[in-house]
């Protein structure tokens, strides 16, 4: 028994097959993780940007979405929101830009006010009250944001 | 050095004696303590795993509803009876094996295969593989849940990407909610989570077989066709049996990645067992009814993985 290994002249595998086989791998696992990178960059999107058609790969991001996760927001009247001042923290900032400027139809605008004097409180906000697929047997429109 | 030898060993056996002398002193034998160790494991299998089990199999005999305050009543095999008459259930069952046979098939072929090409060692294949494991490591809760997005028929990436390579309307199809695609819907999802499972199992079982094997067949001239087939699979067929094992037992009581994902529709196309069994419990409320369908899918799978076992230790002797 020596103490040096052998190189191995039998078993060591081609160049051309490592090459062939590392590009399978590599494509494979490419494939595999792009819904899982996809999900991740939904996080970061807008609400337009995430239901737009067709699918988004380049977008501006954003954090209006865990914005919406992390703090409770109440709907208010166009003119309530005008008489406000001036928003004091960068979230409730995003979340006032987004509502009201945005261009979306009269009907969907919306206003949002955070909690004033506290701060975001600790109850819970559902993450999937905006979007919520049911393609089961029905099929409703993902256009449709009205919420409520 | 027999001296020092029996030194050692005097000293080594005081040292193995004290503690158990210690605890003795405190009226505690050496089997007491034992017991002290794996009771409370023991009491926590018993509470969590067998009393149910016993309880279940008991309201199985029953016609217990447990949204009605009425007591159970028993009724024999009647639960029985009418599930193995019950063409819905054999329906269910039906969907069940096609999803785990298909699941299974896809999961071997595709997990075999990275395992090999993996094996290959090519520059890089150590991160490759980590990259390749990541949806294992994901809750199948999670994976039910945001599969659905993809599979959207107006925005979903998924049907855009179908519908740009073959020039079909993108909204013409729905993974989730067509009759004839949702079967495959869910194959396909479970496929992606678990064939990392059954690739990592695999480059286990290739990784431990030895090089010289290889070098002695190449010294005889054999074929590289004809040592994969009397070398690389003969070695590697334990490995793989036992990831089949394991995957077949997860997908045929499998329940959250569906449950999430199709939640059985559209009409019953995806219920497999499991979700039946759910429905039967917590939609229909007929207790006795679902304990006795969990007690036929448990008796089914502990048969069918005992045998599996016996050929599993008859293919490792070999």
């Amino acid at each position: 028994m020596s103490a040096v290994q052998p190189p191995r002249p039998f078993s060591e595998p081609s160049p051309l097959v490592r090459w062939l086989a590392g590009a399978v791998v590599i494509l494979y696992a490419i494939v595999t993780i792009l819904p899982l990178v996809w999900i991740r960059a939904t996080a970061f999107k807008s609400q337009e940007d995430a239901i737009a058609y067709p699918p988004k790969v380049f977008f501006k991001p954003t954090l209006e979405g865990f914005v919406d996760l992390f703090t409770v927001q109440t709907h208010q009247s166009h003119d309530f929101i005008a008489k406000l001042p001036p928003p004091q923290t960068w979230y409730e900032r995003i979340a006032r830009d987004r509502e009201v400027g945005s261009s979306r139809p009269a009907i969907m605008r919306r206003v949002v006010v955070l909690p004033q004097p506290d701060g975001p409180s600790r109850q819970k906000n559902s993450p999937f009250s905006t979007i919520k697929f049911e393609s089961l047997t029905a099929t409703k429109s993902p256009k449709d944001l009205c919420r409520d | 050095m027999s001296v020092t030898n029996n030194a050692r060993g005097i000293a080594e056996g005081v040292a193995f004696r004290a503690p158990a002398t210690a605890l003795r002193v405190r009226g505690l034998s050496d089997r007491a303590v034992g017991w002290l160790f794996i009771l409370p494991t023991m009491l926590l299998l018993l509470a969590i795993n067998i009393f149910p089990l016993i309880w279940a199999i008991r309201l199985s005999f029953t016609g217990l509803m447990a949204n009605l305050p009425t007591p159970a009543r028993f009724i024999g095999i009647d639960n029985y009876v009418d599930i193995l008459t019950d063409e819905d259930i054999w329906a269910n069952f039906q969907i069940t094996a096609h999803f785990v046979f298909w699941t299974i098939a896809l999961q071997v072929l595709v997990g075999l295969g990275l395992a090999l090409l993996i094996n290959q060692k090519f520059r890089g294949h150590s991160f490759w593989t980590t990259v390749i494991l990541l949806p294992m490591m994901l809750s199948p809760a999670v994976v039910g849940n945001f599969w659905t997005l993809p599979f959207q028929p107006q925005i979903g990436p998924f049907n855009y990407l179908i519908g740009f390579f073959t020039g079909a309307a993108p909204s013409s199809f729905t993974m989730i909610g067509s009759v004839n695609l949702a079967p495959w819907t869910i194959v396909l999802v479970n496929t992606w989570m678990w064939t990392p499972y059954v690739m990592l199992i695999c480059l286990a079982g290739l990784r431990s077989i030895p090089d010289y094997i290889y070098e002695a067949a190449e010294v005889d001239r054999a074929s590289p066709m004809g040592q994969f087939v009397s070398i690389t699979l003969p070695m590697v067929l334990p490995f793989l049996m036992l990831a089949v094992l394991f995957q077949a037992i997860q997908s045929f009581v499998m329940f959250d990645l569906v449950n999430l994902l199709t939640s059985g529709g559209p009409g019953s196309t995806t219920e497999l067992v499991s979700i039946s069994l759910k429905r039967a419990a917590f939609e229909k409320w007929e207790t006795g009814y679902a304990s006795a369908l969990a007690v036929i899918l448990f008796v089914t799978i502990f048969g069918a993985a005992n045998i599996y076992v016996k050929a599993l230790n008859k293919v490792k002797q070999q």
